[in-house]
């Protein structure tokens, strides 16, 4: 065969007549990137960083380098930008004849088989963006060798930058072409495009919204983002890589599994696509009806869930409300989109029919979704069939820091997901069960919405409970666990005491922080209300040994019936952040007397438990604000609360030694410490300002926290909850 | 041969072709008249293999058309609005058909360009649109594709332009074998040129004859019978399409060759006879008033 004929000379034939695409290739792909590069490197001025960081100025040019590689040799947003704007292009430039009859009339009566001129026009697209983006990177690492900086990147990490920009840019590239070959106009294809590509979002989004209505449903950010489709399947790669670092083999395979269904959905779509569909909206009239449908019913089941949240909160008989709207919209969207579909306004009115199925299937789904009818939101897997379980208690210590192994910040579900695994499960499913059947009943008991959230903040703390079964699935749910009953605080007892659950809640057992922990000790210290206490790197790196220790023995029980002594801050610097530079982070957790090894190592370096006496402190000044004690009963005394709230704070000054000695005994330091499961450790309705002699506080290693004058400093401390004197009530009033 | 059997097709709720059954043979001008939206173009671009027929079969020498690359090797199609790419001249045209259709003749191709003063450098843009049309149908011609299918391509073109053609034709079909197929809306277009004719309407086919038959099988006489008697037994004798009568004189148009005709009127008694003859037109009308559709309605507008 000449080449004349053959395939190539066709694909020759399709570059020429797509050159400006191939020029645009070349300029986005070949010459910008290195272009900058060499601006870059050539304007990096190596005397100026040696006179200004000395001998560390090696370190911070190849540091700049290696940043500006991240930027045009990595994989990012700007790159990935890049791909995606080229792919539209690419498509449209060699699909688009679909939608012109002259050129339709011209191409498809060519003597050339279909699959061939699909080819040949995905091929033309794809070698544009192959070539230029792969000689573009190996300018650029020759750009940076000639300059001496061919150290700063690997060359494998640019390698493997481009096969991933490769990937998007095929995902994005095949979803185009699919939907101009199913669509038969450029506004009909651009409408494809955005279908195609936001239909998992709107779905997701709508089933997730309805979900977070329920009772123990829980949803993860990650939950919304797509998964079958290119981009988003890119974007869960790129959060997996956020929170571990790397890029899972599995998203890998999903990246391109979905990349290569839609490039075959668009072959098969071009096809079977009928030539005389140019012009159309759609090219396969068969799929013109249930199209229709599948976008008007999500439509108005979107609109349901906002009349939902709004009905729900203005009216009693907000159903009949949602159900009208739903109607109503129902009808609008159904006539918008039979409009958009026949590009004709006239049509609002045609296809009767698809109001009322749509009206149908729309509150259908809307009552499916309200009332969780097939009962996924709070159904359980069978227990025999769960592999292990995470439960994160809410609000509880450490919270402040949960950090993956290359010290990416993360919240604490997403963090216990991945770390924690208990495998005894009978207790987790007896607390989960018991909490749900408890709540189930406190439910029963409350006609007002309103009035029961408030009780359920009194009554409940939540905890996500993780469950993962053997077959790999992930079920996550939220549990309102009452925090009054008694079995419920042994098996948190038992559920929290264990080492499976420290080492998957506690984050800064995992991590090694050594080499991190900052040397500037203005940031390492331990504080209460009392003291702070400056640590070095050396010493609080030691604490940290001492806190690990201290979780092998942890025991939630002793922790839940003692007060915090105070908390340990720490700074953190890691020289592997963004762009080379230095990643700072902080963290801190809570110190109990029960902390044998922490309590011990702290007084090694010179903490004192304080130890005031009623000689020491001059007045004693109580401040009780009713609003954080008064429990309402009923809805009215609920809603009328207004006056709890606009009530002036009562205060009360003590300076009675007598009266002190006795207040003493009852107060604890002022440090958050919301014990969870069991509320509030100390009475927050009291806010108890005690001035103290300075001479008794000052020691060698530890300041005054607040300000002194007059010889003596205040200090906040709180009552013990349920621990307040029968006087001072009196004294305030307090019925 | 190109053999359409039983075709179809519809858009959506409109019939477009409704079931054609023709056969188109080789060496011949084929021209397929018929109305705005008779399905004239239609049928061409299922024979070009462009559309897809809903039910029937269209092969070309034996092949199936739809996406058969063998097939439509022996077919150029020529839109009634010819597609050129943008900023480009007759050569990138030629270059381009050169690769589709491997045996594109490109030095008979810019011959022809001479032939009719048409440039090849210019930027086919600039051109007329009849010019646009010439080129369309240099290029179709010089593929050496066999069939040539050419939807209104005809329409406009100047007398000159037409001779230019039909000439072009004439070798061609002789040298080897070629045979166009031309729609039009308009007969008067077509007479000049074709040899066979395919009147389309409402996507059915009304007829399809050789046009030299249909000249030859057709006749038209005046005469003026002695009695009422002779003109029965004439009527007996021969295959009356159309009758006109003022006063005693009669205007017959009989299907049959003109000997067997002038037979006939010999052996009856008339005052006078006299055989006339037939525009293409003329016959047309006798022949689609037969079927019931009166043809100065469907094409001669």
């Amino acid at each position: 065969m000449t080449l004349k004929n053959s395939f190539w000379a066709r694909v020759k034939e399709d570059y020429k007549r797509r050159l400006w695409l191939w020029l645009t290739a070349v300029f986005m792909f070949m010459i910008f990137a290195p272009l900058l590069f060499l601006v870059f490197v050539a304007s990096i001025d190596e005397a100026s960083y040696m006179q200004i960081y000395g001998n560390m100025g090696p370190d911070m040019i190849k540091q700049a380098v290696t940043g500006t590689c991240e930027i045009m040799l990595g994989t990012n947003v700007f790159k990935l930008f890049l791909a995606g704007v080229f792919a539209v292009l690419a498509a449209f430039s060699g699909f688009y004849w679909l939608d012109d009859k002259v050129r339709v009339d011209f191409y498809a009566s060519m003597p050339e088989k279909r699959n061939s001129m699909f080819a040949i026009s995905l091929l033309g697209g794809i070698v544009m963006y192959i070539s230029t983006s792969f000689v573009g990177m190996l300018l650029s690492h020759g750009i940076l060798g000639a300059f001496g900086y061919g150290d700063c990147y690997p060359f494998y990490e640019s390698l493997k930058s481009t096969g991933m920009c490769f990937l998007f840019f095929a995902g994005i590239y095949f979803v185009c072409i699919l939907a101009i070959t199913l669509t038969g106009n450029v506004f009909a294809a651009v409408c494809a495009i955005m279908v195609l590509s936001c239909y998992e979002l709107l779905i997701r989004g709508i089933i997730i919204g309805y979900q977070s209505m329920q009772d123990y449903a829980y949803y993860m950010d990650t939950d919304f983002l797509p998964e079958f489709t290119p981009w988003g399947s890119f974007l869960r790669a790129f959060v997996e890589e956020t929170y571990t670092g790397i890029v899972p083999d599995v998203s890998y395979f999903k990246i391109i599994v979905i990349t290569a269904i839609f490039g075959a959905l668009a072959y098969v779509a071009y096809i079977k696509r009928p030539m005389e569909a140019t012009g159309k909206t759609l090219a396969f009239k068969k799929m013109s009806t249930p199209l229709k449908l599948l976008l008007a019913i999500p439509f108005t089941v979107l609109i349901g869930l906002a009349a939902l949240a709004v009905a729900e909160s203005v009216s009693t008989k907000y159903l009949a409300v949602v159900v009208i709207v739903l109607i109503i919209s129902s009808i609008i969207i159904a006539a918008v989109i039979e409009a958009i579909f026949d590009l004709d306004v006239k049509s609002l009115l045609r296809k009767k029919l698809h109001w009322v199925i749509t009206a149908i299937v729309a509150v259908a789904f809307f009552f499916v979704l309200r009332n969780d009818a097939f009962g996924t939101v709070r159904r359980l897997p069978d227990v025999d069939k769960v592999e292990s379980v995470a439960v994160i208690p809410n609000s509880f210590m450490d919270s402040y820091l949960f950090m993956t192994e290359k010290l990416i910040p993360v919240d604490a579900v997403r963090y216990c997901k991945d770390n924690m695994y208990i495998t005894d499960v009978e207790p987790v499913y007896e607390l989960v069960k018991l909490s749900m059947e408890d709540y189930d009943s406190f439910k029963t008991q409350y006609t007002d919405t309103g009035f029961m959230n408030y009780n359920r903040y009194e009554n409940y703390d939540d905890a996500v409970v993780i469950f993962r079964t053997k077959s790999g699935k992930t079920v996550i749910k939220n549990i309102p666990v009452p925090v009054e009953s008694e079995r419920a605080h042994e098996l948190e007892n038992e559920i929290f005491s264990s080492e499976q659950f420290t080492n998957g809640f506690f984050s800064i057992k995992n991590l090694d922080l050594s080499e991190l922990i900052s040397d500037q000790n203005h940031w390492n210290e331990f504080t209460n209300s009392f003291t702070s206490l400056e640590m070095t790197a050396e010493e609080m790196i030691k604490l940290i040994d001492c806190y690990k220790a201290d979780l092998d023995d942890f025991d939630y029980d002793k922790i839940c019936n003692e007060p915090i002594m105070g908390n340990v801050y720490y700074e953190i610097n890691d020289r592997r952040g963004v762009l080379g530079s230095r990643y700072i982070s902080s963290g801190y957790f809570g110190i109990y007397p029960s902390m044998e090894r922490c309590v011990s190592y702290l007084k090694e370096l010179g903490y004192e438990t304080p130890d005031i006496e009623a000689e020491d402190i001059n007045e004693i000044h109580i401040t009780y604000n009713e609003y954080a004690d008064v429990r309402y009963n009923t809805p009215e005394e609920y809603y009328n609360s207004y006056d709890s709230y606009t009530n002036e704070p009562k205060t009360i000054v003590y300076g009675d030694k007598e009266k002190i000695e006795k207040l003493l005994s009852c107060m604890t330091i002022s440090e958050y410490d919301r014990k969870w499961g069991r509320g509030d450790y100390n009475d927050p309705a009291y806010e108890i300002a005690a001035q103290i002699s300075t001479e008794k506080l000052y020691s060698s290693n530890s300041r005054m926290m607040m300000s002194t004058s007059m010889g003596h400093t205040t200090v906040y401390m709180s009552f013990t909850k349920g621990q307040v004197p029968d006087f001072v009530k009196e004294d305030l009033g307090i019925k | 041969m190109i053999k359409i059997e039983n075709v179809s097709k519809s858009f959506e709720d409109i019939k477009a072709v409704d079931d054609i059954s023709v056969e188109i043979g080789e060496k011949i001008v084929f021209g397929l008249l018929g109305t705005n939206g008779a399905g004239k173009s239609t049928l061409l671009r299922m024979i070009a293999g462009i559309l897809k027929p809903d039910a029937g079969n269209i092969s070309v020498e034996d092949m199936g058309v739809f996406d058969n690359e063998e097939a439509k090797k022996n077919m150029f199609f020529i839109s009634d609005s010819p597609y050129f790419f943008a900023n480009s001249n007759p050569i990138d045209m030629m270059k381009y058909l050169a690769i589709q259709y491997p045996q594109f003749d490109e030095g008979k191709f810019k011959e022809y360009l001479k032939t009719f003063d048409l440039s090849e450098k210019r930027k086919i843009g600039t051109y007329s649109k009849g010019m646009k049309r010439q080129l369309a149908l240099l290029l179709g011609i010089c593929s050496n594709a066999k069939y040539l299918l050419c939807d209104e391509s005809f329409d406009g073109l100047d007398p000159v332009m037409r001779q230019g053609v039909k000439s072009i034709f004439a070798r061609e079909m002789d040298e080897r074998g070629l045979t166009p197929v031309i729609a039009s809306h308009n007969l008067r277009e077509l007479e000049d040129i074709c040899d066979h004719v395919g009147l389309l309407h409402k996507g059915g086919v009304l007829l399809s004859k050789d046009l030299e038959d249909m000249k030859l099988n057709i006749q038209r006489v005046q005469c003026v019978f002695k009695s009422e008697d002779e003109e029965k037994k004439l009527l007996q004798m021969v295959d009356l399409v159309k009758e006109e009568k003022m006063g005693s004189l009669c205007t017959y148009t009989l299907r049959g060759t003109r000997g067997d005709i002038e037979n006939a009127f010999d052996s009856v008694s008339t005052v006078f006879y006299e055989t006339l003859p037939l525009s293409l037109e003329e016959i047309f009308i006798s022949e689609t008033e037969v079927v019931g559709y009166d043809i100065k309605k469907l094409i001669l507008g």
